[in-house]
């Protein structure tokens, strides 16, 4: 063994960087290891093609508040702090940011903003609990009491209409709710593809309110891209991380998690063994529990348990290199989705849960390199979308000619909505779930590495038993978008995590 | 004109129940039905000379046994008896049996697989912890979770308090069980295709929603719960089809003092300021008095049957996005003979079962995509039972009544009404699934009678012909059904009260919303309680 560590994070992606520098804040002595080359995750830059580089498979920050950065001592420059979303549509030219709307009649300009109103009341809700750390549900100490009768109060302040709403919502599909409050079905459609992107549902599946708030929570719905692209939050996070001593070790590929005397006591990397009695993975829980510590080392129970944890992940990742600017709306400044209506999101969720590809994809686009012109060679530019619905599972598993499919589908249906695009294509590549799974040790290629709904959400997030981020082996927890509160970009887990083993105490 | 206590709007059995509650505690009251038959859709129609048809609703398995004791409905007339177990037959010939008998219950599953069949024992007794856990909440009113009244603090405290006597594992998994979907939760359990496709049915009967869809895990709990009674009598057929039902129950109504009214479909519930003050009929007769029971669903009482100006804005907003989606059809058929099922045994009691024809997650899945796509199933879900191999009461010697259900079957085609050939072809769509595991089945068929959605709405007057009266999804359950702030039966309006499905804890031939509405009117009216309390655990 070599130096010792008083804890090791698994993953320099935000979350294992938030926890990192939640406990070298503490005093410990923290290794990060990372299997790719660089830090970042989900943030960190891939050059996809010669001369090209994209962050991996994030674009923007919605969950991220100024909070949590300011929690961890990071602080960003915001290039936008409140990015209209176009919508690219054949006869529309709706854009809407959380507080503002066009191309829709009055009516439905007047139910967007109240709607906004009240979705960002109850978001603000959702993302306070977010920023704590999760109630017991049976909670003994009187800590845990007064969060749960916290949770409860926190509730009632939202004031009986607002409560109401919220315990309506909560359990409501965007399908319905859209239909109630809004005309444009173009608006519908993207409202519905928003709240189903990086989600096994469609907008039909009850449920997905939730998860909308969710996603409008932490900068009560404003889209912002810092300076620099996403990509300075992981450089900051990583700068402020090694300014207090973590050491943080690329390409360094977790094999294993080492247990001895049922604890754990270290985890081994490229052959190598690092100690530690504290492991914090930032990995999905069943990616940490059945790959790198072994099935031999839970209960049966808690084995089911980990098994059970849905996770299909459904958003495939496309990069392109453009020879220029294509023919965008605020050129090229604004985050741009393609869904059709309702329905049209609907049929291409169908697909997806007998382990087929959609027939049309719904997409959401950024072209980073307006932002970062660095990213591409002068005059050039990137293009970076998310596409859904497509499946981790496809047939017999994922084959390089399915990639290419993909691809080409993939460009197909955004020459569709943005003129001229196929022309100015340089190169590019298509990243399955299997893809992002394989490469980012993404649970199920799911954005969330488990469902984020109701029943893995909170009190139960990755499973019963496992919601307070310590997993059932001493000195294991989780860190990663597995645990509460879920994925997207928002620093939340890493830090919560840490705080939370803070909390037990570091025995040695 | 004669001023009656209290009107009740509606003799289905939640009306009915309502109504005999009220008059047990000696309130004056009238019920006014629409149709020249009481029962609503707890019927038994004679559609075919000699048949009798439970064209609705045909099998009694909720029903609450304490109602079915406070009433007195055996004195009544009302006789159930228990039916074989359940049946999926196999695209390959061969058919899944799930029987009463624990041993060949086990036995039956073990030929599908081994593991599901020792996996069910642990299905089994979960499925009834989340089910004696929900019963004790059937006949309480909801409690409001933003109110700071003492009755709905106690009323929470004893939710809460019910809930924390789990421990914390069991807390968790209830709560994931009431929000996951019917799917998931099979596939924590079972690995067997089939068997899970069988048990899956339940999950979705009613419902305008699929097998992979959030929450429907709880509607399988809202069709199990009368399985789990422990008491095989209230699992089975009404003697006589289900009109029994409500006969029985305004037997009862009627031995209290009761009146029964048909023919007096409601045209308009009046309000004399902020109160009600009677019903108008469609025949243009009023009949007059303080206060009104609706038994109609949420929407047809509001929207259709009453002035919007007299209720808030907000209100009737709400009412409008309640979510009543006509999911299921029906046929009703009359044979000449009992049909032959090749792939079961002679004499097999199987014969007395409900059948199915869909054996796959993924056919039950499809089914449903259909649905969302403006049409019936091509492939349906069928729960097809024939009460005659129990009943001999329902049709002439050897000759047999078969019951449909069919899920799913939209309340439109395409966003515009059905017209007669798409009803048709619904039909045989029908009629062609059961051919395939029956052959003589098709001639057989003596007479048959389609309902769609709309058929079902025209007919009982249920808004798009939901079945439940309202879709059982969390949004629209307990302290959120019908809507969010009028969930104790009350309305917006004085003396009118709510009872029927839409209401908590919602649709099935339960009548336990009819007898909680009826504790809430007698609470306010300071009268005696005659609604009895849950029986309580076994």
């Amino acid at each position: 063994m070599t130096d010792k560590y008083d804890v090791i994070v698994i993953g320099a992606g935000h979350n294992g960087l938030a926890a990192a520098i939640t406990l070298a804040d503490a005093g410990q002595r923290v290794l990060v290891l990372e299997r790719q080359a660089s830090a970042g995750g989900a943030l960190a830059l891939r050059e996809f093609c010669a001369g090209f580089r994209a962050p991996a498979y994030a674009n923007a920050f919605y969950g991220l508040s100024d909070a949590a950065l300011r929690a961890l001592g990071v602080s960003l420059d915001w290039a936008d702090d409140d990015l209209p979303t176009a919508v690219l549509g054949r006869d529309s030219n709706i854009a809407y940011t959380s507080s503002a709307i066009s191309g829709v009649s009055d009516e439905d300009e007047t139910a967007f903003l109240d709607c906004m109103d009240l979705a960002t009341a109850l978001a603000d809700f959702v993302g306070d609990t977010a920023s704590r750390p999760p109630p017991r549900l049976k909670p003994k100490s009187l800590r845990g009491k007064s969060r749960l009768l916290g949770l409860g109060l926190r509730l009632r302040r939202l004031g009986r209409a607002d409560m109401r709403e919220f315990l309506r919502l909560i359990g409501q599909n965007m399908y319905d709710e859209l239909n109630a409050r809004f005309d444009d079905p173009y608006l519908k459609g993207a409202l519905g593809f928003d709240a189903t992107l990086g989600t096994h549902t469609g907008p039909r599946s009850p449920g997905n309110c939730l998860y909308w708030l969710n996603r409008l929570s932490g900068r009560s719905g404003r889209i912002a891209v810092p300076k620099g692209g996403v990509t300075a939050l992981a450089d900051a996070m990583l700068a402020r991380a090694e300014s207090m001593g973590v050491d943080v070790k690329t390409n360094a590929d977790v094999e294993k998690i080492v247990v001895q005397n049922g604890r754990v006591v270290g985890a081994k990397a490229n052959g190598e063994c690092y100690s530690s009695l504290r492991v914090l993975s930032s990995l999905g829980a069943k990616t940490t529990m059945l790959g790198l510590v072994g099935p031999t080392h839970f209960e049966t129970g808690h084995l089911k348990r980990v098994q059970n944890v849905r996770a299909n992940g459904n958003v495939a990742r496309v990069h392109l290199a453009l020879d220029g600017l294509p023919d965008l709306p605020a050129s090229g400044r604004a985050r741009y989705v393609s869904a059709g209506t309702l329905d049209d999101v609907e049929r291409s969720f169908n697909p997806a849960k007998y382990g087929q590809m959609s027939e049309r994809f719904g997409f959401e686009c950024y072209l980073p390199s307006t932002v970062t012109p660095a990213l591409a060679p002068e005059g050039q530019h990137v293009l970076c979308a998310n596409l859904q619905f497509v499946p981790r599972t496809l047939g017999s598993g994922w084959t390089g000619k399915d990639h290419e499919e993909l691809f080409e589908r993939a460009v197909a249906t955004l020459a569709e909505r943005i003129p001229g695009l196929r022309e100015r294509i340089i190169d590019g590549e298509a990243l399955s779930p299997a893809a992002l799974e394989s490469q980012y040790g993404l649970d199920g290629g799911h954005w969330h590495q488990a469902e984020l709904s109701l029943d893995q959400y909170l009190f139960v997030r990755p499973f019963v038993g496992a919601a307070q981020y310590a997993l059932p082996l001493e000195g294991l927890y989780l860190c990663g978008a597995g645990a509460h509160p879920g994925g997207n970009i928002t620093a939340l887990p890493g830090r919560l995590a840490a705080e939370a083993m803070l909390k037990q105490g570091v025995a040695r | 004109m004669k001023t009656y206590d209290a009107i009740v709007v509606g003799a289905g059995h939640n009306g009915l129940t309502n109504a005999a509650f009220l008059a047990k505690a000696g309130l004056d009251v009238v019920c006014v039905e629409k149709n020249d038959y009481i029962g609503g859709a707890a019927v038994s129609r004679e559609l075919h000379t000699d048949w009798i048809y439970s064209n609705c609703s045909y099998v009694c398995s909720l029903l609450r046994p304490e109602i079915f004791r406070a009433l007195e409905l055996q004195k009544h007339g009302l006789q159930i008896t228990p039916y074989g177990g359940s049946l999926t037959f196999t695209q390959d010939g061969d058919y899944y049996g799930s029987y009463h008998d624990p041993e060949i219950k086990h036995r039956e599953m073990a030929r599908f697989s081994a593991r599901d069949a020792d996996a069910y024992k642990h299905y089994s007794a979960d499925v009834q912890r989340q089910c004696r856990f929900i019963r004790d909440f059937l006949l309480k009113t909801a409690p409001d979770p933003t109110s700071f009244r003492p009755r709905d603090l106690l009323g929470l405290l004893d939710l809460g308090s019910k809930f924390a006597e789990m421990d914390e594992d069991r807390m968790g998994e209830t709560l994931r069980f009431w929000t996951m979907s019917v799917a998931d939760y099979l596939n924590e359990y079972f690995e067997s295709d089939v068997i899970k496709a069988a048990l899956s049915g339940s999950g979705i009967i009613g419902t305008a929603l699929g097998i992979h869809s959030p929450g429907t895990a709880y509607v399988l709990l809202h069709h199990y719960m009368g399985d789990v009674d422990g008491n095989v009598g209230a699992w089975g057929l009404a003697r006589g089809g289900m009109g029994a039902v409500s006969k029985a129950i305004a037997g009862a109504f009627q031995s209290y003092g009761g009146e029964l009214r048909t023919e007096a479909g409601v045209e308009e519930i009046l309000v004399d300021g902020e109160s009600v003050s009677g019903v108008a009929l469609e025949n243009g007769d009023e009949i007059r008095a303080p206060l009104v029971v609706s038994a109609m669903d949420v929407k047809r009482t509001f929207i259709n049957c009453m002035d919007a100006k007299h209720l808030p804005r907000r209100f009737v907003k709400a009412v409008n996005s309640f979510k009543s989606r006509g999911s299921s059809g029906k046929l009703n058929i009359a044979l000449d003979g009992m049909p032959e099922f090749p792939a079961l045994p002679r004499g097999s009691n199987l014969y007395q079962s409900d059948m199915h024809f869909v054996d796959s997650m993924e056919r039950m899945e499809r089914a449903y995509d259909d649905w969302k796509s403006g049409t019936w199933s091509k492939d349906p879900y069928i729960d097809m039972v024939i009460p005659t191999t129990t009943d001999p009461t329902m049709a002439p010697p050897g000759k047999h009544f078969m019951s449909c259900f069919v899920q799913y079957c939209p309340y439109e085609i395409d966003g515009r009404p059905w017209t007669d050939d798409e009803r048709q072809q619904f039909a045989d769509t029908v009629i062609a699934q059961i051919s395939n595991y029956s052959p003589n089945f098709k001639d057989l068929i003596l007479h048959y009678e389609i309902r769609t959605p709309a058929d079902i709405e025209r007919e009982i007057g249920i808004t798009e012909g939901n079945i439940f009266h309202g879709e059982l999804t969390m949004d629209q359950l307990l302290f959120n059904r019908p809507v969010p702030g009028y969930a104790q039966y009350r309305t917006p309006v004085g003396g009118l009260y709510m009872c029927g499905s839409s209401t908590h804890p919602g649709g099935g031939v339960m009548a336990a919303p009819g007898a909680n509405a009826a504790r809430e009117i007698l609470r306010d009216l300071k009268r005696g309680n005659t609604v009895p309390e849950n029986f309580g655990d076994d």
